[in-house]
């Protein structure tokens, strides 16, 4: 039996910078091997997907030694489209993949575009669409499609054109825990029927129930850990790596001290946010109803639920990119629909979930500048602001980041300089829609921390599927499901709330089940590693991740 | 608002033929009337044009506005072409001058007026033959048919895929509003065009970078690159594609 | 085949799927964006189309295929939206041969180093390029019957001071926002 994939030592330098992104590194890949790859940001991940399907040389100028073989012929021979019939890509942003204007298009395209009978056609389109749970969506505008559904809607894309491995560039970056179970299971059911899939992912604790055959951990473009889970478990970085609970208790004595983002004391009575029995939608499709909710002025509060759930709309309707169908929306104690998008501009700074939508100037400097001019800010007013938000989003150390054109940092800076364009505002109120998607463990935790502690802003509401970061940096979560709201209660109380773990698009976690175990029912959550140390001396009584993770 | 064509005229008796035929009957319609300017053959051609748009099947509610904008901007050119500037050079008719236009002193005969009047007759019917091609063709089929009229394979695909890029263009322009909405961006009221140019960058520009970067890892993606060449493969599902259409219209919503 | 993420320079009319990709892409912009115009204030005739800078744009970036793709499809596609078929069809050539001029005329130019000398260049290039495209308009006195002065006055003329304006204004600022990302890859 030939591998599917065998990389022997092999390094790829990008001329365009004519830096060093990869390798040495060496990976074989057996038909029934599931292999995660995982490392911080820029670590080379993508470069080493890129280097089995082809790209790399391909497509990206590149320089490659060492050798890759793919289905036991060596690549660089090939065509991309020759090594396109056995390796399947998923691309990380699933809205550069997606050519179909509807989802049915979408999935019926490749398939067509081999010629085959329209028959066959539909049963391959229906049968994927099926496994993969979009069958309700097969109608659907992609362009209107929530981040999370694109995801789905993308990878059924690979799988209808039964590639023989598929490669997975970080596919549970936007989708909720139910989603990503499903959607790890499929690649799972994939590998089991003789396939073979590479996958990419921060979330390790999310993949590692599906029993990797093999875990590849990479820093700075070299093999830091090549071999079987358990050893990774025991090496991985903590502070880099998201690990489960029980892994963090056997480890606690490495366990780094943290220091949570200080409190801000709370504000006046009159509530920042408050949703009446609202009603929101987009034309005919209504998304959300009777939406009762108020958010305080000094609250963290997390935003979790399902994807397409509708927690992105419930918060643009704070910024009035959505208008109330029915009940009101109330900003400060007034009507939002009474307030000018220039004093809510004030009021909130929005995060989109997609960095680079507003991103037009020349430089850094100048995009800063933009929002605070509209405002008529001074010059000097806005310098000095400019320096200190960049601070706040860890932008500062960046070489003469004042002149860098925005669009060419990488993706994690540009969506820590959305923040710094929101924060620049001087808004009181910070609205982060999955600030921390695609992003390590260290980065999220800086990033987070930053964003938590700027002194202008009094409260942050976030969304997030990271029902860890919730847990940890929320004092209140709001769940959001099947257009409605379905809890809202501290960290503590959610974590004992049975029901709302057993519902769609929800997962409890090892925290949330050591929170539920160890934690009286008030009172806020402590950091996990500080909740690892203090419970470390009952390791035993705690389940393994897999025993206690397995669906 | 909408920015896919609308295929209004589903199931009438040209949507069911081949769409390289509602391409190629207006082009040669176009040549047939293009020197006919004597009015009662254009009646005639009309005549024909007319039977032809009646089997387009397109609701008139669906198009009123487009035949209202049509119309006056068709009688402006008109006028502006017949009367005030006399481009009709033609003795004979009668030649007795009805009146005289003030401020270009044009004399304006029968002659004229029958000229003008078949100029304005023609573009009606030039626009009946033309409107099929806009609301019969599902414009998922468009790519095809022109690939089918022997336009590049690829070029052809790349009609087919502007389509389905219309719906993803226009939602990333209405987030890009959105976002700089909310950075205190307001569409600016100066009448200066220069100006307004100017103010429109911070919407332009954003959402051509974005699609530009998307495109440059879409154009990367292998399934992709073998759909390119795949494109042949469309010729087997036409007529499949009507649902499409439906869910082509519903993008822009 | 291999399409080549840093330079954005091909042979002049090779259609490579990148080609086709940013020619699809550019006239999806075009398209779109090109929904909205406004009257030069005190002009009747005179709408001034801002996404019309795309199209000389996408000629100098993408080349002369790409250029032409994007101002003939996405102008077609442009008068579908709005409903009067292809009667018009020459102006959409004539959008056309604006981006097949433009990725013309840069193709030939050498690269030039200096930010604000590239920016000039480029602005007039556009121009030229509008010029010359729009003359092809002249092919109304046949489709549509009318005179050499219509065509000059009603129909060139102004069409070339409204698409001239966005021109040398929009493009310049595409271009030098693309500039620094042409060769930006990967992530
Ligand atoms: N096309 C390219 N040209 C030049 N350098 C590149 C290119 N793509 C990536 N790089 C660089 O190579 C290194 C590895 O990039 P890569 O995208 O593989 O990281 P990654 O592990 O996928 O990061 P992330 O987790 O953020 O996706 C980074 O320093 C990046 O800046
Ligand atoms: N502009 C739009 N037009 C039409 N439908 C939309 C639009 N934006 C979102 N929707 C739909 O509304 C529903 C809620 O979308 P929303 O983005 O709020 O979900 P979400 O909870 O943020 O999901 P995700 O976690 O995947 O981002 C989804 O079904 C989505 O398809
Ligand atoms: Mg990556
Ligand atoms: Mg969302």
């Amino acid at each position: 039996m030939t591998a599917l994939i065998e990389v022997r030592d092999a390094s790829v330098r990008y001329l365009s910078t004519g830096q060093d992104a990869l390798g040495p590194i060496s990976l074989t890949v057996n038909p029934g091997d599931l292999t995660l790859v995982s490392g911080p940001s820029g670590c080379g991940k993508s470069t080493l997907l890129r280097l089995v399907n082809g790209l790399v040389p391909h497509a990206y100028r590149a320089e490659v030694t060492g050798e890759v073989l793919v289905g036991g012929l060596p690549v660089a021979g090939r065509t991309i489209r020759d090594i396109s019939t056995v390796v399947g890509t998923m691309l990380q942003d699933p809205r550069k993949q997606i050519v179909g204007t509807t989802v049915a298009a979408e999935l019926a395209f490749g398939p067509e575009n081999l010629g085959l009978p329209r028959e066959e056609i539909r049963r391959r389109t229906a049968e994927v669409a099926d496994r993969v749970g979009i069958t309700h969506l097969l109608d659907r505008a992609t362009a209107g499609l929530s981040g999370g559904e694109l995801q789905m809607v993308a990878f059924a894309g690979v799988l209808v054109m039964r590639p023989k491995v598929v490669v997975v560039d970080e596919p549970l970056a936007n989708l909720d825990p139910a989603a990503s179970l499903r959607l790890m299971r499929e690649v799972r059911r994939f590998v089991d029927g003789g396939g073979a899939a590479v996958v990419v992912e921060h979330r390790v604790e999310e993949i590692l129930e599906f029993e990797p055959a093999e875990v590849l951990y990479l820093e700075e473009g070299t093999t830091r850990y090549q071999g079987p889970v358990e050893g990774f478990l025991g090496v991985a970085p903590v502070g880099h790596v998201k690990l489960p609970f029980s892994t963090l208790m056997d480890r606690a004595a490495e366990l780094p001290a943290v220091t949570g983002p200080p409190r801000h004391a709370a504000g006046t009575g009159v509530p920042r946010l408050e949703y009446r029995d609202v009603t929101l939608g987009y034309g005919e499709r209504t998304v959300l109803t009777g939406a009762d909710l108020t958010l305080g002025p000094s609250e963290r509060v997390a935003v979790l639920g399902p994807n397409g759930a509708g927690k992105s709309t419930l918060l643009r309707a704070a910024v009035l990119l959505v208008a109330a169908s029915r009940g009101e929306v109330l900003v400060d104690g007034s009507p939002v629909a009474d307030r000018s998008i220039k004093s809510l501009a004030t009021t909130f700074g929005y995060v989109f979930q997609n960095p680079g939508q507003a991103l037009f100037s020349a430089t850094v400097g100048q995009e800063l500048a933009f929002g605070p001019r509209n405002l008529g800010r001074s010059p000097a007013e806005i310098a000095e602001e400019s320096e200190k938000v960049l601070r706040a989003v860890l932008l500062d150390g960046e070489k003469d980041i004042m002149d860098r054109p925005p669009r060419t940092l990488s993706y994690g800076q540009q969506r820590r300089l959305t923040v710094a364009l929101a924060l620049a505002m001087r808004p009181r109120t910070l609205i982060l829609d999955e600030p921390t998607a695609g992003q390590d463990l260290h980065t999220t935790t800086e990033f987070i921390g930053h964003a938590l502690a700027a002194e202008t802003v009094e409260s942050v509401y976030f969304i997030t599927h990271d029902v860890d970061l919730a847990l940890t940096y929320a004092d209140r979560v709001v769940v959001v499901d099947e257009g409605r709201v379905v809890a809202d209660a501290s960290p503590a109380e959610l974590a004992r709330a049975e029901g709302v773990w057993s519902r769609a698009g929800l997962r409890a976690t090892s925290l949330v089940r050591a929170v539920r175990e160890h934690l009286p029912d008030a009172g806020p959550i402590p950091h996990p590693f500080d909740l690892a140390r203090s419970l470390s001396h009952h390791a035993r009584s705690n389940p393994s991740p897999q025993e206690g993770t397995t669906p | 608002m909408d920015v896919t064509p609308r295929y209004l005229g589903a199931g009438s008796f040209l949507s069911r033929r081949d769409p390289r035929v509602l391409l190629l009957v207006p082009v040669l319609y176009l040549v047939a009337v293009a020197g006919v300017d004597d009015l009662r053959p254009v009646l005639l051609c009309t005549a024909v044009a007319l039977v032809y748009y009646r089997a387009a099947g397109i609701p008139w509610r669906g198009v009123r506005a487009n035949w209202a904008f049509m119309l006056t901007f068709t009688t402006a050119l008109v006028v502006a072409n017949s009367v005030l500037t006399s481009a009709d050079t033609r003795s004979g008719g009668s030649a007795e001058v009805l009146f005289t236009v003030p401020v270009t002193h044009t004399a304006v005969t029968w002659a004229t007026l029958s000229y003008a009047a078949a100029l304005l007759v023609r573009y009606v019917s030039l626009a009946m033959v033309g409107f099929p091609v806009a609301f019969n063709i599902a414009p998922s089929d468009l790519g095809v048919a022109f690939a089918r009229l022997g336009l590049s394979q690829r070029l052809a695909y790349g009609v087919d895929l502007t389509f389905r890029f219309l719906p993803s263009t226009w939602a990333s322009l209405q987030e890009t509003v959105d976002a700089q909405r909310l950075r205190g961006y307001e569409h600016s009221r100066t009448r200066n065009p220069v100006k307004r140019l100017i103010a429109l960058k911070p919407v332009v520009v954003p959402v051509t970078v974005n699609a530009l970067i998307d495109a440059e890892d879409t154009v990367n993606a292998p399934e992709l690159l073998q759909r390119v060449r795949g494109f042949r493969g469309h010729a087997h599902v036409l007529g499949h594609r009507q649902g499409g259409a439906a869910g082509v219209r519903l993008g822009g919503a | 085949m291999s399409t080549d993420a840093t330079t954005p320079r091909e042979p002049l009319l090779a259609i490579s799927s990148r080609t086709v990709v940013f020619g699809a892409v550019g006239a999806a912009l075009y398209a779109v964006l090109g929904l909205f115009s406004f009257l030069i204030p005190g002009t009747q005739s005179v709408t001034v189309r801002p996404a019309f800078a795309l199209v000389p744009f996408f000629g100098k970036r993408f080349g002369v295929i790409a250029g032409f793709f994007v101002g003939f499809v996405g102008n077609a596609i442009i008068d579908l939206i709005s409903g009067y078929g292809l009667q018009y069809w020459n102006w959409s050539v004539a959008n056309g041969l604006v981006g097949a001029v433009a990725g013309l005329i840069f193709a030939y130019l050498p690269p030039i180093a200096g930010e604000g000398l590239r920016l000039v260049v480029t602005a007039l290039g556009a121009l030229v390029a509008t010029a010359v495209g729009l003359l092809f308009v002249i092919t109304d006195i046949w489709v549509q019957g009318i005179g050499f002065n219509t065509f000059f006055t009603v129909n060139y003329i102004p069409a070339l001071i409204a698409d001239g304006i966005a021109v040398v204004i929009l493009t310049p600022a595409l271009d030098a926002i693309w500039e620094p990302l042409s060769k930006r890859t990967g992530r």
